[in-house]
């Protein structure tokens, strides 16, 4: 499996282990997302870019990837509905309890801020830098970038949404046909009459 | 000659506060409530069959004749709206709030829609 696949998995599972029931985390974007989940963490391999050069052609390729830990949150208006429903109210403690109310953009607009706090410091932490993965496996850890986007109603809450980058560098091998690294040699080639001096070398096509 | 508009206002008893109507209860800013308004309401969940997980992706709308208000919402004010969660009588109601997006409809079409946000407890 390629590294970038390795590399999504491992920050879906770092989040995942780490949500402690504030977050849902889902490793993949979905087409419907749901608004009845409080907050929910998106990761998924967004792009990748392999820069060129001399021993990447016949070694290992460098990828630097991005990937995409997009936020959302689905947030009610907050306030004494209690108050609100309770028959034995009168019209000033009704007046009072709708006056106090949070709507659900304003919940939304702070919630979301919590949710990439929270994030932002899982990804971003020291012990962190390698994603979970065995020391070597991923350099340069980054969240370049964070956004946030518009709030939209959807269903009977308010939803926001928006974005951080993750970027970080692994390097990506190219098995061949075969699936088996690299192409097998055969050093036992003696050169000329002496029989000690097996120092040929014949290059042998692994087998399917 | 009729005016349209009047007589479209007219239609909206039947189209609004006919047979398919429901009632419901809005409460204004000032705590006053205006009970058993008729109205066409929207509301519907759909359930993932994987997990069984409720998952509301339409909106809830409230859809009201202004003639027959009292007091009129005007978008930005924090109303309370109480409707039934089924079409079912004696279905039990459910207290939302409206949504802080704008209204819909006005004084020239003769109805307001209504859009609901979910309402928790502090």
């Amino acid at each position: 499996m390629m590294q970038f696949r390795v590399v999504k998995q491992a920050v879906t599972d770092l989040l995942g282990a780490a949500a402690v029931n504030r977050y849902s985390t889902i490793g993949y974007q979905e087409q419907m997302r749901p608004s009845n989940k409080d907050a929910t963490v998106y990761v998924f391999f967004q792009s990748g870019e392999f820069p060129k050069s001399g021993s990447s052609q016949s070694g290992s390729k460098r990828h630097d990837i991005t990937l995409k830990v997009e936020l959302m949150v689905a947030s009610k208006a907050v306030g004494d509905l209690a108050a609100l429903t309770n028959v034995a109210s009168t019209d000033g403690e009704r007046a009072t309890a709708l006056a106090n109310f949070d709507k659900g953009s304003k919940q939304a607009d702070a919630s979301w801020d919590d949710l990439a706090d929270i994030i932002y410091q899982l990804i971003m932490a020291a012990n962190n830098q390698d994603l979970g993965l065995a020391v070597g496996n991923v350099a340069s850890r980054w969240i370049r970038s964070v956004q946030k986007e518009t709030v939209i109603p959807r269903g009977e809450r308010v939803v926001l949404t928006g974005s951080m980058d993750l970027t970080c560098t692994v390097e990506e091998q190219v098995l061949g046909v075969a699936l088996v690294p690299g192409t097998e040699f055969e050093t036992d080639i003696p050169v000329g009459d002496d029989p000690n001096d097996n120092t040929g070398v014949l290059a042998v096509n692994p087998a399917p | 000659m009729v005016n349209l508009r009047a007589l479209a206002e007219t239609d909206l008893g039947v189209t609004l506060e006919g047979e398919w109507s429901m009632l419901v209860k809005l409460t204004g800013p000032s705590g006053v409530e205006q009970p058993d308004i008729p109205a066409q309401v929207v509301y519907e969940t759909i359930e993932e069959t994987e997990t069984g997980v409720e998952t509301i992706v339409r909106p809830s709308v409230v859809t009201v004749r202004i003639s027959t208000l009292v007091t009129v919402p005007v978008s930005g004010e924090t109303w309370g709206v109480e409707i039934p969660v089924s079409p079912v009588v004696g279905a039990a109601t459910e207290t939302f709030i409206l949504s802080d997006r704008p209204l819909e409809g006005g004084e020239s079409i003769g109805f307001l829609r209504l859009y609901l946000t979910k309402a928790e407890q502090v």
